[in-house]
């Protein structure tokens, strides 16, 4: 079997806050293929984001191991794990978190601004990802003249645009109408297909039926992992 | 992150928020300009007294009184008046000089018909315009007989000759000095000013008429001669000369044992240079709080900046931004606020220095130089990418040191 996109054993992550003590992750063991399409599901306060945030290396585990392609995490230094970022993982968050008073084109850019490639090669990854979410047509609105659909198709771009090997998805539906959500959602359903992998936190239980694979977490914990067989194609509801 | 990227990213952030980056540099745009304005003044004051204190020749020596404490400076209203005309005959019998004359001021009413105005009376003798040349406009200038015999005869300044007789020639009319009338002699060609006194609104009498009938004393202001040999050989001289008339015992040269004083043009000119630097220091240090104050307003502007892009920051590092990106990028745009503003200071400054120095020009002061200094400008613009650097630190530290995960969730 070929090495794990990622591997956790028995991970924990504590917050500590005066003398309180936060368990937030309580020793979580799982691994992550490349390709699969995954849904970390549970209620607020389970500790799903914290999991999405150790995972995309914006956060730090307190014990355990963490595989990324077969490296451990842990060795890597801040500007090590921002240049991971910047390489690795695409963010689409549930409040878009879009630059209101640049350009879609500029927002979509942003992560290139980061890494090292020509500026041709820029120009090129861009229009490559705003095509891959049909916005050719709004490329030079601002991102605060949009739709909250448009906006969640921008950040989708955006996480795009540096062909991440992962793409995290927290709560993508979580500020859109049904009818929208559903639309994001089939598109993430595409980017999979088209070989993407991605993990996406939710709570909806509709929204993680998209999913190839659903790992349900429950107060810092693995409450249980199944594959999804009955992978679902539109017709989403909140 | 390329340094195109850097600046082009600074920019469009500082382009987004465009009232408060103006308002933002307002500090440094009137502290910068304040600089180059102090600068430029007292440069162009320096070089304006020390070309008058130059025109004057250095073989040029005053005598003044002095209370011995100290050298030159401002004269002293409660000063003993020491310097006399016995004082002035034994410089003349002295040899030292090719001309010696003595200079008493007041200001008083003159008249003439229906004006009636208060004008600086100069008291001198013929030997004046030998010490500071002056052609005649009309008549004649003070003789030797007109000192010795008290006379009432009075030479005007041009400006005074044409207020009071228009365009003719005065010569032969009377005005009144206080309360006595003088028999005009003549006109003084147009002299401009000397020292901030505009000659040209002055009248001269006999020395002797205006210690004995205008202010009824026996004491001169001071004593100008023209020294023929070594200038400073020829000081000190005088000043033996000085002690020898005064009666004063000092053979150790001690200047504090003086009641006099003994300066040439060299030293005017010294001492100008010493007063210009001091106030330049002055000047500058206050232009420079005002900076300093400017850069205190950026840094808060900048904190709040950073407090309100918080989520911004937050992207930006779960897009890639290491720690010295974001600090790179807010320290660029708090140097490009200031550098920006320093810039913009100095087209005010530069303006505003130009536009005084023209009215100085125009109305007031014909020969005063219009100085914009460009070593100011290089400095300028220096200081305020300093100020930009120094103020603009702490607030890039603290959006670098932003954690992401708190900085995406900051509401």
């Amino acid at each position: 079997m070929s090495t794990p996109l990622m591997k956790f054993e028995n991970i924990t992550r504590d917050y500590v806050n005066g003398d309180v003590v936060t368990h937030a992750l309580g020793g979580i063991t799982f691994e992550i293929q490349k390709g699969e399409f995954v849904a970390i599901m549970g209620p607020s306060g389970s500790g799903k984001s914290t999991l999405m945030q150790i995972m995309g290396f914006l956060d730090t585990i307190t014990e355990g191991t963490y595989l990324f392609e077969g490296k451990n995490v842990q060795d890597f230094s801040q500007d090590q794990l921002a240049k991971f970022r910047q390489q690795k993982v695409g963010f689409i968050f549930q409040a878009f978190n879009l630059l209101s008073k640049s350009t879609v084109y500029q927002n979509i850019m942003l992560p290139l601004v980061y890494g090292n490639l020509s500026k041709t090669q820029r120009v090129q990854r861009t229009s490559e990802a705003i095509h891959a979410v049909s916005m050719d047509h709004r490329k030079n609105h601002f991102s605060n003249q949009l739709s909250g659909g448009e906006k969640q198709r921008v950040a989708i771009a955006r996480a795009l645009v540096n062909e991440p090997s992962v793409i995290f998805a927290d709560e993508p539906t979580g500020n859109l109408d049904t009818k929208t959500g559903s639309q994001i959602l089939d598109l993430l359903a595409d980017l999979h297909t088209q070989g993407h992998t991605i993990v996406m936190v939710t709570h909806e239980e509709e929204a993680a039926q998209y999913a190839s694979r659903i790992l349900r977490v429950r107060d810092g914990v693995i409450e249980s992992d199944q594959m999804n067989g009955q992978r679902r194609r539109g017709g989403y509801r909140k | 992150m390329r340094y195109q990227d850097l600046f082009s990213t600074a920019g469009e952030s500082l382009l987004r928020t465009k009232s408060r980056s103006v308002l933002t540099i307002l500090g440094i745009v009137i502290g910068i300009a304040a600089v180059i304005l102090m600068l430029s003044i007292g440069q162009g004051a320096e070089k304006y007294i020390l070309s008058e204190v130059s025109d004057l020749g250095s073989d040029l020596v005053f005598v003044e009184p002095s209370s011995g404490d100290h050298g030159s400076g401002p004269p002293d209203p409660f000063m003993e008046q020491t310097v006399d005309l016995d004082d002035l005959e034994a410089m003349r019998r002295s040899g030292l000089f090719s001309s010696v004359s003595p200079a008493l001021f007041t200001t008083v009413p003159i008249s003439y018909e229906e004006f009636n105005e208060f004008i600086q009376v100069r008291g001198t003798d013929q030997f004046y315009a030998s010490i500071f040349p002056v052609e005649m406009l009309y008549g004649v200038d003070l003789e030797g007989s007109d000192v010795d015999s008290y006379s009432n005869v009075v030479v005007l300044g041009s400006e005074i000759a044409e207020e009071f007789f228009g365009d003719r020639d005065p010569v032969g009319e009377r005005i009144k000095i206080k309360s006595s009338s003088y028999r005009v002699i003549g006109v003084y060609e147009k002299q401009g000013s000397r020292f901030f006194q505009n000659l040209d609104k002055q009248v001269t009498i006999p020395v002797t008429t205006i210690q004995r009938d205008v202010l009824g004393v026996d004491y001169v202001n001071f004593i100008s001669a023209r020294a023929i040999g070594d200038i400073e050989q020829t000081k000190e001289e005088l000043r033996y000369l000085m002690r020898d008339t005064h009666n004063i015992d000092n053979p150790n040269d001690d200047p504090s044992l003086d009641n006099f004083f003994v300066s040439s043009q060299e030293d005017a000119t010294e001492t100008i240079g010493v007063i210009g630097s001091v106030l330049t220091i002055l000047l500058s240090s206050i232009a420079a709080i005002s900076l300093v104050v400017g850069g205190i307003g950026i840094m808060n502007i900048m904190l709040v900046s950073v407090t309100e892009r918080t989520r911004e920051i937050g992207l930006r590092k779960a897009v890639g931004a290491t720690f010295k990106e974001i600090l790179e990028q807010f320290l660029v745009e708090s140097v490009l606020l200031t550098l920006f503003g320093g810039l913009i200071g100095v087209l005010f400054g530069s303006i505003l220095s130009w536009l005084i120095g023209s009215l100085l020009v125009n109305f007031f002061l014909p020969s005063w130089v219009i100085i914009v200094p460009l070593d100011a400008m290089f400095l300028a613009a220096a200081v305020s990418t300093i100020i930009g650097l120094v103020f603009g630190i702490y607030p890039a530290r603290r959006a670098a040191q932003l954690s992401p995960t708190e900085a995406l969730r900051y509401d």
